[in-house]
């Protein structure tokens, strides 16, 4: 589908968060960058890119994936907040059976966690098991806690559960 | 209420009630939300998105107020990272400004509740500014500064602000306000002023026909019911005087804060909060997604959401830098303009009062 920054975006937003509920039965997961799943695809989108490279590249990805594939939408630079959203909510409609992962190192701790609206239903992240104080020079970290990413998901409507790198599903 | 009522009500221009903001904070389908305040937000100003290009200048971050939502201040002068700018050092940062090719239209200044200045200090720093560039407009001290003025040195409200007026004064910034709840300042910020003292700053302000901007800090302690008392009490107001020029939400950022267990607020309640504060702020024309606290991504998103203004190019913003914001500490009219070109808006550059607008010139296009 094509997607103009803005153009539609409570209407695509709307689909792809109402599929990627269906997909997983209204489930949401979690699992830490250092001890990725297999089965990861990483999709690069890049702003301002030609509308019908991204379009072929969709195309491709809808073929490509199966229901066990986990889809990581990896900007290209700086990500673009609208252009990031209607990413995602393109990719869930190209591949409404896959995992769509939000990269929460790469896109940040506000823009990531809303890519659970617009059809993400998984974050990777930095999981720490304690979380020191964003202060001082940690005042930028990226890392959060089990409890956080959980939260997170629940935030966006998912029941979270953890998934291990060996496909261990543990419900929080 | 239902969404739908709820909806009715906005479509006709009937104001909505406390039970009407909450049913909008609880409301499941965030896109509903945003989709319905972006009608309001477009019927008002169709695609146009606001930016304007100005300096921020802190003059001191010594504050006797010490407020637990706070990273900027230091309590005493001697503190370590205490600072007092001189008026000359001060101003010398717009002379830089200038000096650098920069045509900023407004000088924002906000600082601590310093009791060792005196007034003088605030009256010569204001007309310095106004001095060095007479056509800037000097967008200055926040309700709780004036009030603190009130306080300090023995006049009425009306006395400061006329004061500063006549130095050249032209519009009071909107900070201060975090909730307008007894409740939340006791926990927050006790030692600050009140929340009808704030209103009555306002009021006074714009009795004199002194314009200003309102804010409200969300993210801390308040419910969401202390949330939509907080708008409902900015739009009666608003209904009495018609001096608020914007409304701008400001995110709580914990980080750097003696809240700082505090988890900070997501984008999506971000864009909740924008969007049920156009709805329940019809009678103020601009809500402003303020990029600093936002983060340049959600701000760009939040033009969708009921915002009309991303606030300025402001060059060295330092209160949410020292709480942990990752933004930059300014940026250029061309990143401002690309960002919302990006968002598929029209940028417009406005000035404090949103009457010289005009369309961004096409060399700034991408």
């Amino acid at each position: 589908m094509s997607l103009d920054p803005g153009a539609d975006i409570f209407g695509a937003g709307r689909q792809a968060l109402a599929q990627a509920r269906q997909a997983f039965g209204g489930q949401g997961c979690f699992f830490d960058a250092r001890a990725l799943p297999a089965g990861l695809v990483r999709v690069p989108y890049a702003f301002g890119e030609p509308e019908a490279d991204r379009q072929q590249r969709l195309a491709s990805l809808a073929q490509e994936t199966t229901a066990r594939s986990s889809i990581v939408p990896t900007p290209v630079g700086q990500p673009q907040g609208l252009d990031t959203i209607a990413f995602f909510a393109a990719c869930r409609l190209a591949c409404p059976r896959a995992h769509l992962v939000a990269d929460l190192d790469l896109l940040g701790l506000k823009l990531g966690p809303l890519c659970l609206s617009f059809g993400a239903d998984a974050i990777v992240a930095s999981i720490v098991a304690e979380r020191e104080p964003r202060l001082g020079g940690r005042a930028s970290s990226r890392e959060v806690t089990r409890d956080e990413a959980a939260q997170m998901l629940r935030a966006s409507g998912f029941a979270p559960y953890e998934r291990a790198a060996g496909g261990k599903a543990c419900p929080r | 209420m239902s969404f739908a009522r709820i909806a009715g009500r906005v479509r006709k221009g009937a104001p909505l009630a406390q039970a009407d903001g909450l049913a909008l904070f609880a409301h499941p389908d965030l896109m509903e939300v945003g989709s319905l305040a972006n009608e309001a937000r477009e019927r008002r100003h169709g695609d146009r998105a606001y930016f304007n290009r100005n300096l921020h200048i802190n003059p001191t971050n010594v504050c006797v107020s010490a407020c637990r939502l706070c990273s900027f201040s230091r309590r005493r002068a001697t503190d370590a990272g205490a600072f007092v700018l001189g008026v000359d050092e001060a101003v010398g940062k717009l002379r830089a400004c200038l000096a650098a090719g920069q045509r900023p239209s407004e000088v924002h200044v906000v600082g601590g509740l310093h009791a060792g200045l005196p007034f003088d200090y605030f009256t010569s720093l204001v007309a310095g500014l106004k001095t060095t560039a007479p056509d800037i407009t000097v967008k200055a001290f926040s309700a709780v500064e004036i009030f603190f003025f009130h306080r300090l040195y023995g006049m009425s409200i009306e006395e400061v602000l006329r004061r500063l007026m006549a130095a050249g004064l032209g519009a009071l910034p909107g900070g201060g306000a975090e909730i307008l709840s007894p409740r939340v300042r006791r926990l927050i910020c006790p030692n600050k002023c009140g929340a009808d003292e704030w209103l009555e700053v306002h009021r006074a302000a714009h009795r004199l026909g002194l314009p200003s901007n309102a804010t409200m800090l969300y993210g801390t302690v308040e419910t969401l019911g202390e949330r939509v008392e907080h708008l409902l009490r900015l739009r009666e107001l608003q209904s009495e005087t018609g001096g608020f020029l914007a409304f701008v939400p400001l995110p709580f950022h914990p980080e750097n804060t003696a809240l700082a267990e505090l988890p900070a607020p997501t984008a999506a309640e971000s864009l909740r909060v924008l969007a049920v504060s156009r709805l329940l702020l019809p009678n103020v024309p601009h809500i402003k997604a303020y990029w600093v606290s936002l983060g340049l991504a959600t701000a760009q998103t939040a033009l969708w959401f009921g915002a009309d203004d991303l606030d300025g190019t402001i060059s060295e913003e330092k209160i949410y830098h020292q709480a942990g914001a990752r933004t930059p500490e300014g940026l250029s009219a061309d990143e401002i303009v690309r960002l919302i070109r990006a968002a598929g808006r029209v940028p417009v550059e406005r000035d404090t009062f949103y009457a010289l607008a005009r369309p961004a010139a096409a060399k700034e296009a991408p």
